[in-house]
C-alpha cells in the first residue's frame, strides 16, 4: 500500500489516510488540546506525508514514520508561540481547573484536564505516559534537555491528580 | 519521611522502581496519612484511567476532502520515469524473498541453526536491505535508465530461488555444514550483485 | 560519362556512401605515455580492442558516429578516453575503437554493451561491463571483469596471474595454454550466477569457482599444494584432473549424486549431504566440492 502510494497513487493513499486519521488526529488533538486547530494540523501531517514519501525508507513500520512526522508538524507549528510565551505556570494550580467531579473514572473528565494543563507539561505528558515515549526521543522532538522534559512531566502528573483529587 | 517528600515518590513507588527500604518508609507513613492516602489513590487513578484512553481519535468531520484538493502534485509522477514502477516491484519481491529469512520468527529448528550461521545471515540480509535502498531511483536526481539493474532482474530471481531452497532444507537440517555454507554463499553472491548493480547504475565515470 | 550511363540510380551507392562517412568520423589520436601509465577507456556500446604494444604511446583508431564524440588525451602516468554521451544509441552502437596502450600499462575499460576484447596487455587489467562480452588473451598480471549479462572469456598464453571474473547469467570459460605447457595456473576466482562456468588450467594454485545455477567444469591439474574449491547450488559439477593428483578431497552434494572415478567410495557415501572425505596420492593438495541439487562427477 505504502509502496502504491509512493507511485502517486492517491487511492492508495487513501487508504493509509483511513487507516491512520484516527491516531493521528488522537495525538493532535490531545498536544494541542483544541479540536480546530487538531483537525487543521491532521490535515497538513497528512499533506507533508504525501510530499515526504519518497523519504520514508521502510525500515521502520509505516504508522511509527508518520506518528513520528505528527508530533514533529504539531511542535513545529506550536514552537512559535513558546518562543513568545514569557509566562512560566510555577503554582500549582492549573489556569483553568474543571471543578472536580467525584467520577475520576471518567476518561472524559482526563481529556479535559489534559487539554487544560501548561503546554509543555501537556506535550510531555502525553508523549510520554499515553504514547509510550522515552524522555530521550521527546527531549529531542522538543529541543529540550531529558531533565526538563522529566520536570514538565512530574508537573503535569501533579496537576492532573490535584484536578482529579477531591 | 513528610508528606510533601512522599508525594514527590509516589510516581515511583506506584511504579515499583523504588528502593526498598524507600518502600518500607512509604508505607509505614501512609498507613497514619489520611491526606497522603488519597493522593495516592489519585496517583493510582490518573495511572489506570490514562492507560484506558483511546489512542485513536475519530474527528467530528471527515479531513479527506481538506487534505486531497492538496495533492494535486503527485510526488512521483513528475519526476520519475516509467520503469519506476516494474523496478518498485522487483525490489519488493526481493525484499520480500529476504525478509522472510530475515525476519522470520523462531520457528522451530530455525533457531538451531548456529549463532554465528544466522548473525552472519542478519548482516547480508542488512546490506542487501542498504543496496536496495540505495538502489531505488532517485525522484530528484537523474532519470537515466538503470541498465544493469534491469540486466539483473532475472539473476535476482535465480539467487532468491536458491536461497529460499537453501533455506528450507538448512531449517531441515541445521547442522549440516555443507548447507550452511551453501546458504551462506548464495547469500553473499545476492549482495555482490545488488553492490555490482549499485556501482553500475550509479553512472559517471568512478 | 560513365557515372552517366549508369542513370540516376547508379549514384545511389556512391551518396549513400558519401552520406556514411559524413555521419561517422574516423579517428586517430596518439598521445606518449609512461609504460605502466593508467589508462581508463570509458565507452558505452559498439566494439573496443584493446591491444598491448611495445611503444611509449596510446594510439586510438576507429569510427565514432557524428552523434557521439570522442575525447582522449594524457601525459605520464595517465591516459583518459571516452565516447560521450555514456549510453547505448543506435548511434554509439556502431562504435569501433582500437586503442593500443603500452604492454605494461594498467588499463581500466567500463562499458555497457560493447564487445571488448583485450590482448597483450600484462599489466593489471580491469573490465566492467553491463551487458558486455569481455575476451582477454593474454596473461595480465591481475585481472578483473565482471560484467552482469554477458560473458566472459580469458584465454591465456603464459602464466596466470591473479584472476578475478565475474558474471550474471553469461558464462565463464578460462582457457590456460596447452595442456602440459610450463605456465603456472595461478589464482582464479571465478563467479556466476546462472552462467556456466569451465575452467581449462594446469598447475593451478588457487581456482575458486562458484556458480548458482550453472555447471562447473574444471579440466586440468593442481600445483603439489594447489587448492580446487568448485561450488554450485543447482548445476553439476565436473571434474576431470589431467594426470595423478595428490590432494585431500571433501565433496558434499546435499540433494544429489556423487560419481567419484577416482577414489573408492562406500555406496551410502555422501548421503544426505554428509560429506565425503578421502585422500589421493600424497594428499598435499586441497579439493573441496559442494552442490545442493547437482551432480559431482570426478575423474580423471
Amino acid at each position: 500500500m505504502v509502496g502504491l502510494a509512493r507511485e502517486g497513487d492517491a487511492g492508495a493513499f487513501r487508504s493509509l489516510y483511513e487507516a491512520h486519521v484516527g491516531r493521528v488526529y488522537g495525538l493532535c488533538v490531545r498536544l494541542t488540546g483544541n479540536e480546530g486547530e487538531a483537525e487543521e494540523l491532521t490535515q497538513d501531517v497528512f499533506v507533508r506525508a504525501w510530499e515526504r514519501l519518497s523519504t520514508f525508507r521502510g525500515d521502520s513500520a509505516f504508522s511509527t514514520w508518520l506518528y513520528r512526522l505528527a508530533v514533529n508538524q504539531v511542535l513545529m507549528a506550536r514552537r512559535g508561540r513558546w518562543r513568545r510565551e514569557r509566562r512560566i505556570l510555577l503554582s500549582s494550580t492549573a489556569p483553568e481547573a474543571p471543578a472536580p467531579t467525584p467520577q475520576w473514572d471518567n476518561a472524559m473528565d482526563l481529556e479535559r484536564a489534559i487539554a487544560t494543563l501548561p503546554d509543555r507539561c501537556r506535550v510531555v505528558f502525553v508523549l510520554h505516559d499515553i504514547e509510550g515515549w522515552p524522555h530521550a526521543d521527546i527531549a529531542v522532538e522538543m529541543g529540550t534537555a531529558v531533565g526538563t522534559c522529566k520536570a514538565h512531566l512530574f508537573r503535569a502528573r501533579r496537576l492532573l491528580r490535584k484536578v482529579l483529587a477531591p | 519521611m513528610n508528606c510533601a517528600e512522599v508525594r514527590d515518590h509516589l510516581d515511583p513507588y506506584i511504579a515499583g522502581h523504588i528502593e526498598q527500604h524507600q518502600r518500607v518508609v512509604i508505607e509505614e507513613h501512609l498507613a497514619e496519612c489520611g491526606e497522603c492516602k488519597v493522593d495516592l489513590e489519585a496517583a493510582r487513578s490518573l495511572r489506570r484511567v490514562t492507560a484506558s484512553l483511546p489512542r485513536s481519535v475519530v474527528p467530528r468531520r471527515s479531513l479527506w476532502d481538506g487534505i486531497e484538493s492538496r495533492l494535486a502534485m503527485p510526488p512521483s509522477r513528475s519526476r520519475w520515469s516509467k520503469w519506476v514502477l516494474p523496478i518498485a516491484a522487483a525490489l519488493a519481491t526481493v525484499a520480500l524473498a529476504t525478509a522472510t529469512w530475515y525476519e522470520s520468527p523462531g520457528t522451530g529448528s530455525a533457531d538451531a541453526i548456529p549463532a554465528e550461521v544466522q548473525r552472519l545471515i542478519a548482516a547480508y540480509g542488512e546490506a542487501a536491505n542498504d543496496l536496495q535502498s540505495a538502489l531505488r531511483p532517485d525522484p530528484l536526481g537523474g532519470s537515466t535508465e538503470p541498465v544493469a539493474f534491469t540486466a539483473a532482474l532475472p539473476t535476482l530471481e535465480t539467487l532468491d530461488l536458491a536461497i529460499a531452497e537453501s533455506r528450507s532444507a538448512l531449517i531441515r537440517d541445521p547442522d549440516n555444514p555443507a548447507l550452511q555454507h551453501l546458504l551462506l554463499s548464495v547469500h553473499r553472491k545476492k549482495v555482490e550483485l545488488l553492490r555490482q548493480v549499485a556501482t553500475l547504475d550509479a553512472g559517471g565515470e568512478e | 560519362m560513365r557515372v552517366l550511363s549508369r542513370g540516376p540510380l547508379g549514384l545511389l551507392p556512391l551518396l549513400l556512401a558519401h552520406t556514411l562517412q559524413l555521419s561517422a568520423q574516423q579517428v586517430d589520436r596518439r598521445f606518449a605515455i609512461d609504460p605502466d601509465a593508467s589508462i581508463r577507456i570509458m565507452t558505452p556500446a559498439g566494439s573496443l580492442r584493446v591491444v598491448g604494444w611495445d611503444r611509449d604511446t596510446v594510439q586510438i583508431t576507429g569510427v565514432v558516429p557524428r552523434a557521439s564524440s570522442l575525447f582522449a588525451g594524457g601525459s605520464g602516468a595517465a591516459g583518459k578516453m571516452g565516447v560521450e554521451p555514456f549510453t547505448e544509441t543506435a548511434d554509439s552502437r556502431r562504435v569501433t575503437l582500437e586503442v593500443r596502450v603500452p604492454r605494461a600499462a594498467r588499463v581500466w575499460v567500463k562499458t555497457i554493451s560493447a564487445e571488448v576484447l583485450v590482448s597483450g596487455l600484462i599489466g593489471e587489467v580491469d573490465l566492467v561491463g553491463v551487458t558486455s562480452p569481455l575476451t582477454v588473451i593474454g596473461s595480465p598480471g591481475v585481472l578483473t571483469a565482471e560484467t552482469m549479462d554477458g560473458r566472459i572469456r580469458v584465454e591465456g598464453t603464459g602464466g596466470w596471474g591473479v584472476v578475478r571474473v565475474r558474471t550474471g547469467s553469461g558464462p565463464i570459460d578460462l582457457v590456460g595454454a596447452e595442456p602440459g605447457a610450463s605456465s603456472a595456473g595461478g589464482d582464479v576466482t571465478a563467479t556466476s550466477v546462472g552462467g556456466a562456468i569451465t575452467v581449462s588450467l594446469d598447475r593451478v594454485a588457487r581456482a575458486r569457482l562458484e556458480s548458482v545455477s550453472g555447471a562447473v567444469t574444471f579440466r586440468g591439474s593442481l600445483q603439489p599444494t594447489g587448492a580446487l574449491e568448485m561450488e554450485s547450488h543447482g548445476g553439476h559439477v565436473l571434474v576431470e584432473f589431467r594426470g595423478a593428483v595428490d590432494a585431500e578431497f571433501e565433496l558434499s552434494a546435499v540433494n544429489g549424486r556423487i560419481v567419484n572415478r577416482i577414489a573408492k567410495m562406500t555406496p551410502d557415501a555422501g548421503l544426505g549431504g554428509a560429506p565425503v572425505r578421502f585422500v589421493t596420492g600424497k594428499g598435499t593438495g586441497q579439493v573441496t566440492i559442494r552442490t545442493f541439487k547437482g551432480t559431482i562427477t570426478i575423474g580423471n
